[in-house]
C-alpha cells in the first residue's frame, strides 16, 4: 500500500506551505512535493498601471521582506528608463536593505530556527516555539527582541513604513535620515554588535552540538544562485552569480538573467522548477537563499563578516558548502554582516546628505531589470515600460520560485535517509538546552 | 485567567503577524494571554476553544472558508486584523483570484484596519482586547481629511481637476508649514475616502494617500461616486482598475 505523509501547514514558516512525501510498498520514496503561494497575480495586476506605483504594490507581496520588494522594482524601472540616482540615495538603500536582512535573520534564527535547536527534535510540539524559548531564556530572550526591534526601527526610520515602505522614488529617496535621529542608532550601534556577537558564540555552540547532523543529513550538491559585486558579497546591487556544484563561478549581468536561470515545468508538481540553464535539468537544479550567497562569495563585504566566513570554510572544510543545515550558520554570517553595514553607513555622511534625489526622470520605453538579495534568495523583477511610463508586463523571480526544485531535492535526499537508509538512528544529538 | 489566543492567517503576506511581533507591547502580551494556536511560530495544528482570535490575510481558498467556520464556533470574539482580513485587500485587485474579507464567510466582532495595521493602532487595541475591553477602530468617524497636516483641507463639494497620480520627484517632499493639499494640487489623494487612524504617514513623507486603511464608511460606493462626481479626471491619467478602491475592492462591490 502507498502511504502518504502531509504537512500542511508547515508551521514556523514565512508564508503558507505544505509538503507531502509519498512511500512505496516497499518502503522506497516515490515522491515529494513542496508547495507554496504563488506570486504569479501581481504580475498580472500591476499591468496598465503606472511604473512608479509598482514599488508601492509589490511590497505587499512579502510583509517578511517588504523592502526588497520596494527597492528592486524601483531599480528596475530606474534601469528601464536610464535614470542614474546620486551616491546618497544608493548608500541609504544600502542602509534599509541591510536593516532589513538584520532583523529578518534575526526573526528567522530565534524565532523559526531556535526552539528545534534549542529544546530538541523530540520535544512536545506545543513547547517547541519562541514563546517557551522567550519563558526559559529570559535573557537571550529579551536580546532577541531587542535586536529585532533595532532592525524594525531603522527599517521605519530610512524607509518611511517598516512593513510596506514608501521612501524609495524612481531617481532615488523621498528624503535623508535625520541628523537627531542617525545619532539615536549611533548610540546604541556598540550594543547591537555586541549582542551579534553574542548570538554568533550561540549559533557556533549549536552547530557543535549538532555536528552530527550537520555535517552527515541533507548534504546535497546542486548549484547555487546568488549575486556579488565584483565577486564580494552583496544584497543591494552586483551581478548574478551561478555556483557549480564543485565550485565553478559564472558571473551575469543582471539583463542577462534569461542566459542564466530556465524554468522547468516538471509533470508532478504545481509549481516550475528553476535550474541553471547551461548545464539543463534536472542537472541544473539550484538553491538560493544564505547559504547560496555564502557559496557565491569570495569574501564578505565586512572584516568580521569576512572571519566568520574563513572559520566556516575551514570547519567544513570546501570552499562550496552542500551542507543544507549550514543554511543557518551561513545566515548567521550574513547578519554579522548586515550589522557591520549598518555600523558603516550609519557613520557616511551621505547618510544625512539632502543629495538624494534626481530630477532627471523621464519615461521611456523599453525593459529594465532590477536585482537585490532579499533574505529569503535572489529577487528579481523585469519591467517593461510604454513611452509614457506604463508599465506594460512584468517578469517577477522571487526567493520562491529559484528554491522551491532546490528544496525538493533535498527532502527527496532526506526522506531517502530517514525512510529507506534509517540514517537518523544512531545520530548523536546533545541533551536540549532547555524543557 | 489568562484569555486564549488564536492567530491565524490566510492568504496575505504576513505583514500583519509580523507587525504584531515587533510591537513594544509584544512581551506584556506573551505575558497576560495564553496563546493556543499560531503557526507562524507554534508547531500546534489544532484548534481548540479560545477567547479571542485574530485574522489576517484574505479569503481565497475554500478550506479557509472551513477554517474559519471552526475558528467562529470555538471562539468568544473574531477580529480581522489588517486590510486583507477586513476589506479585501489589494488582492482583491487579481481577476484570477478571488479575495474576499472574512466578514464575507463568517460574523467577526470587528476589524483593526491597516496595511499592515499601525503599530500604535494594533498595540493599543490588543491591550484594550485582553482587558475585555471594546475596540471602537471598526466604526470610523472620521476621513483622513479631517486631521490632514497639508493646508487647505478638502471642504464639502469642493471641485478639483486631476492632472497626476504620481507626484513628480520634486514634489515629493515632507510636509512642512504651508504645503498644499494634494487635491488642491491636481494629484489624485484618496483622504476623502479613507478611515483615518494611520496618522497620515505617507502624507507626511510627501505621498497622497492611498486608501489602504480602508473605506471611511459603510457607503463606501456611494462616497466613492460622490468622490469621482466632485473631481475631473484629465484625459492623460489611463483609468485603471482599483484606482478608487485599491485595497478595499469586495465592499466596493456590496
Amino acid at each position: 500500500m502507498v502511504k502518504e505523509i502531509e504537512v500542511e501547514p508547515i508551521t514556523r514558516l514565512e508564508g503558507h506551505g505544505g509538503m507531502r512525501v509519498v512511500l512505496g510498498d516497499d518502503g522506497k520514496v516515490q515522491d515529494v512535493q513542496f508547495n507554496v503561494q504563488s506570486t504569479r497575480f501581481f504580475e498580472k495586476f500591476v499591468e496598465g498601471r503606472y511604473c512608479e506605483q509598482v514599488p508601492r504594490i509589490t511590497p505587499r507581496i512579502c510583509g517578511i521582506c517588504p523592502i526588497p520588494h520596494h527597492l528592486t522594482p524601483t531599480k528596475a524601472v530606474e534601469d528601464a528608463w536610464g535614470v542614474q540616482i546620486p551616491e546618497p540615495a544608493r548608500k541609504l538603500r544600502q542602509l534599509l536593505i541591510n536593516a532589513k536582512q538584520y532583523s529578518s535573520h534575526l526573526i528567522h534564527f530565534y524565532a523559526l530556527t531556535a526552539p528545534d535547536f534549542l529544546l530538541g527534535p523530540f520535544a512536545d510540539p506545543a513547547l517547541r516555539n519562541v514563546v517557551h524559548v522567550i519563558n526559559k531564556m529570559p535573557d537571550v530572550g529579551a536580546m532577541a527582541l531587542k535586536m529585532m526591534d533595532f532592525g524594525q526601527r531603522l527599517c521605519a526610520a530610512v524607509g518611511g513604513k517598516a512593513i510596506h515602505p514608501i521612501a524609495a522614488i524612481v531617481g532615488g529617496m523621498k528624503k535623508p535620515l535625520d541628523e537627531d535621529v542617525r545619532d539615536k542608532f549611533l548610540g546604541v550601534i556598540d550594543d547591537q554588535i555586541e549582542m551579534t556577537k553574542k548570538t554568533v558564540d550561540i549559533a557556533l555552540k549549536v552547530i557543535d552540538d549538532y555536528w552530527d547532523v550537520v555535517a552527515n543529513v541533507g548534504v546535497v550538491p546542486t548549484y547555487y544562485v546568488g549575486m556579488t559585486k565584483n565577486g564580494v558579497h552583496d544584497i543591494y546591487e552586483g551581478d548574478i552569480r551561478i555556483v557549480s556544484p564543485t565550485g565553478e563561478k559564472t558571473d551575469y549581468a543582471p539583463q542577462r538573467y534569461l542566459e542564466a536561470l530556465g524554468e522547468h515545468i516538471p509533470e508532478h508538481s504545481y509549481a516550475t522548477h528553476m535550474y541553471y540553464k547551461p548545464a539543463g535539468y534536472p542537472e541544473g537544479i539550484y538553491r538560493a537563499n544564505c547559504l547560496a550567497m555564502i557559496n557565491c562569495a569570495d569574501k564578505m563585504a565586512t572584516p568580521l563578516a569576512d572571519e566568520a566566513l574563513k572559520a566556516m570554510r575551514e570547519k567544513i572544510g570546501t570552499n562550496v558548502i552542500h551542507h543544507t543545515f549550514a543554511y543557518h550558520w551561513a545566515r548567521i554570517i550574513e547578519t554579522v554582516e548586515a550589522i557591520e553595514m549598518i555600523a558603516t553607513l550609519l557613520k557616511d555622511p551621505d547618510i544625512v546628505n539632502p543629495d538624494c534625489k534626481t530630477l532627471d526622470v523621464q519615461p521611456r520605453e523599453g525593459n529594465g531589470v532590477g536585482i537585490t538579495e532579499a533574505p529569503r534568495g535572489l529577487l528579481l523583477y523585469n519591467i517593461w515600460s510604454d513611452a509614457e511610463g506604463i508599465c506594460k508586463k512584468l517578469n517577477l523571480l522571487v526567493a520562491t520560485n529559484h528554491n522551491i526544485a532546490g528544496i525538493e531535492k533535498s527532502l527527496m535526499h532526506v526522506a531517502k535517509q530517514v525512510f529507506e537508509d534509517k540514517a537518523l538512528d544512531g545520530l548523536k544529538l546533545p541533551d536540549p538546552w532547555i524543557k | 485567567m489568562k484569555p486564549k489566543i488564536l492567530i491565524s492567517s490566510l492568504t496575505g503576506c504576513s505583514g500583519c503577524i509580523s507587525t504584531l511581533l515587533s510591537l513594544d507591547i509584544f512581551p506584556q502580551f506573551l505575558e497576560r494571554t495564553k496563546i493556543i494556536y499560531f503557526p507562524f511560530i507554534m508547531d500546534v495544528e489544532e484548534i481548540e476553544e479560545c477567547d479571542i482570535a485574530l485574522i489576517e490575510g484574505c479569503v481565497s481558498e475554500d478550506s479557509q472558508v472551513n477554517l474559519l467556520k471552526k475558528i467562529r464556533k470555538q471562539t468568544k470574539k473574531v477580529y480581522s486584523i489588517g486590510t486583507c482580513a477586513g476589506f479585501g485587500g489589494i488582492l482583491s485587485l487579481s481577476k484570477k483570484r478571488i479575495a474576499e474579507p472574512v466578514s464575507k464567510y463568517i460574523e467577526i466582532d470587528g476589524v483593526i484596519p491597516g496595511c499592515p495595521p499601525p503599530s500604535k493602532l494594533l498595540g493599543n487595541c490588543l491591550i484594550k482586547l485582553i482587558e475585555n475591553r471594546e475596540i471602537d477602530v471598526d466604526i470610523p468617524k472620521k476621513n483622513l481629511c479631517a486631521t490632514c497636516p497639508l493646508r487647505g483641507e478638502a471642504e464639502e463639494n469642493f471641485q478639483t481637476k486631476i492632472t497626476q497620480i504620481n507626484p513628480n520627484p520634486e514634489e515629493i517632499i515632507p510636509v512642512e508649514e504651508d504645503t498644499e493639499c494634494f487635491l488642491k494640487r491636481g494629484i489624485l489623494c484618496l483622504g476623502p475616502i479613507t478611515r483615518d487612524g494611520c496618522e497620515h504617514v505617507c502624507i507626511k513623507e510627501g505621498l497622497p494617500c492611498e486608501g489602504c486603511m480602508g473605506p471611511v464608511s459603510k457607503s463606501f460606493f456611494s462616497n466613492t461616486i460622490n468622490f469621482i462626481s466632485l473631481i475631473h479626471l484629465s484625459k492623460k491619467i489611463r483609468n485603471y482598475d482599483g484606482i478608487f478602491y485599491r485595497f478595499s475592492k469586495p465592499t466596493f462591490k456590496r
